[in-house]
């Protein structure tokens, strides 16, 4: 198998480097002042590697899989306009729930004819903790702000928009072991991938941060664009991937519920390595439920074979 | 003499009514116990994997006077798939393969029916998998009828049918071509007169 078609690569290497390079092109292509939105990277990331590792989705698409790819789309475009219009966190939040209401009906429109209860119960569940990672993502650390002045310090500032892609990766990773270990592939490489390119993304924004002491905003592309198209991927686990462990998936809402906590956590002192510990504080305390989950799936894991 | 002829000319006219009028296709019912629907993949060109699926249910519509005018439909369970491997099933009712829970059905049903023999035709019918409907052609024999030995009101008929398809057609791309893409089918299927 050529290297380029393994997990490795789909999942990891290539969507690190769509995120790195494109982070660090757009950044100084778009100049400190961000007139380039660098999240911009995310919502494209994930569609190239969608692609990558599933293909070109069928138009129109059938399966919920082939779904997620226009899910995801949606999310990005939604992210953008926000981002032109300048939009502040409570819009963001409320056409992240919007978006969250389609994508499940839309997903389970075969199934919801038969007026199941515990399917509605469960999209009602989905629903809800889908507008927590949304007011979380784009809560964390100050509103957006589409231009991101980071120089002023007034919009992103300092590790604001550090937190939400911080806690979406940890929350990306574990979701992906969750659903490698419930013997669903497909979606487990896309959440690691989710999570890789915010290591990307991540790794330029946290280098402009230890400098400067404020850095790139993550702002409605971060969290619509790939917070979306996350979620996406998530409701499709939790809907027709019958061996996933969707209670370890639910642990992981407490990934975003400690943002605000970790957030509170002394302030760095100035310089480089006070500002790189308070980051790496911050990612140990919201990666606990994470981690948590992580080690419940593979506790509970049946002995691996390779067949 | 007139109610006379009027009644011969009558029953002439029947009997060449009787006589002219088309056979009656004789309707099947799947016996689920003797079905069995099996299929073998490429893995990794190291050897074949084979499978089945446990739930194989349908009907046939014989008609021995024009095979060609016969009708058959099978649905089988998706999640039935069984290749005696525990976790590789589990993968496979997951969506990265036969997505079970999303469609818990595949379907065939006969569109048009080629004699090529005594006792075999080529059946070209709509199978319908992961919400896809595509034409496929099976190659069938026709085994033999006769009454169970047990109960002779019981009309048993049985068929024996291969067919290929690619399953990247019908959307299953996962690891394809590590995991081959061309698919070969084997049905044995008895069915019991209604």
């Amino acid at each position: 198998m050529p290297f380029t078609q393994t997990p490795e690569f789909q999942s990891g290497i290539l969507p690190f480097l769509i995120a790195l390079v494109g982070a660090a092109v757009l950044r100084l292509v778009g100049g400190q002042r961000g007139w380039l939105p660098v999240a911009l990277v995310l919502p494209i990331g994930f569609l190239a590697t969608y692609w990558a590792v599933e293909g070109i989705a069928a138009f129109p698409p059938v399966a919920s899989k082939q779904k997620v790819f226009y899910l995801a789309a949606g999310a990005g475009l939604a992210g953008l306009m926000l981002h032109l219009a300048r939009a502040g966190a409570k819009t963001t939040i409320a056409v992240g729930i919007g978006w969250a209401v389609v994508a499940l009906i839309w997903l389970s429109e075969r199934q919801i004819a038969g007026a199941d209860t515990t399917l509605i119960a469960t999209l009602v569940a989905l629903a809800a903790a889908s507008g927590i990672v949304f007011a979380t993502l784009t809560s964390a650390g100050r509103a957006p702000q589409p231009t991101g002045t980071e120089s002023t310090g007034a919009a992103s500032s300092g590790m604001g928009a550090l937190q939400p892609g911080i806690a979406l990766m940890v929350a990306a990773f574990a979701a992906g072991l969750i659903s490698l270990q419930g013997a669903f592939i497909g979606m487990a490489q896309l959440s690691v991938a989710v999570g890789a390119l915010l290591g990307g993304f991540l790794l330029v924004a946290w280098i402009i941060y230890l400098r400067r002491g404020a850095t790139i905003p993550f702002g409605p592309l971060g969290v619509l664009g790939l917070g979306g198209s996350w979620l996406a991927c998530v409701y499709v686990m939790v809907l027709f991937a019958g061996q996933v462990n969707v209670w370890a998936l639910a642990l992981l809402l407490a990934t975003f519920l400690l943002v605000p906590l970790a957030a509170r956590l002394p302030s760095a002192r100035p310089g480089v390595v006070g500002r790189g510990l308070q980051t790496i504080l911050f990612g140990a305390v919201v990666a606990l439920p994470a981690i948590a989950a992580a080690i419940w799936v593979l506790a509970t894991a049946a002995e691996s074979s390779g067949y | 003499m007139k109610k006379l002829m009027t009644a011969m000319i009558a029953g002439v006219v029947l009997s060449v009514a009787t006589l002219s009028a088309p056979a009656q296709a004789d309707t099947y019912k799947v016996d689920p116990a003797h079905a069995f629907a099996m299929f073998k993949v490429s893995h990794f060109g190291w050897s074949n994997n084979w499978g089945r699926f446990n739930d194989v249910t349908g009907s046939i519509d014989f008609d021995k006077a024009d095979v060609t005018k016969s009708k058959v439909s099978i649905t089988i369970k998706t999640a039935s798939v069984d290749t005696n491997h525990d976790k590789r099933d589990a993968h496979l009712r997951s969506p990265d393969f036969f997505n079970a829970k999303e469609f818990p059905e595949m379907k065939f049903v006969s569109t048009k029916i080629d004699k090529t023999g005594d006792k075999t035709a080529n059946v070209t019918g709509n199978l319908t998998l992961l919400g896809v409907t595509k034409p496929v052609t099976l190659s069938v024999t026709w085994n033999k009828e006769g009454p169970h030995f047990r109960n002779k009101d019981k009309i048993h008929t049985g068929f024996s049918a291969t067919g290929t398809i690619k399953r990247s057609d019908f959307g299953m791309k996962k690891f394809v071509p590590a995991i081959g893409d061309t698919i070969t089918l084997f049905l044995d299927v008895e069915a019991i007169k209604q």
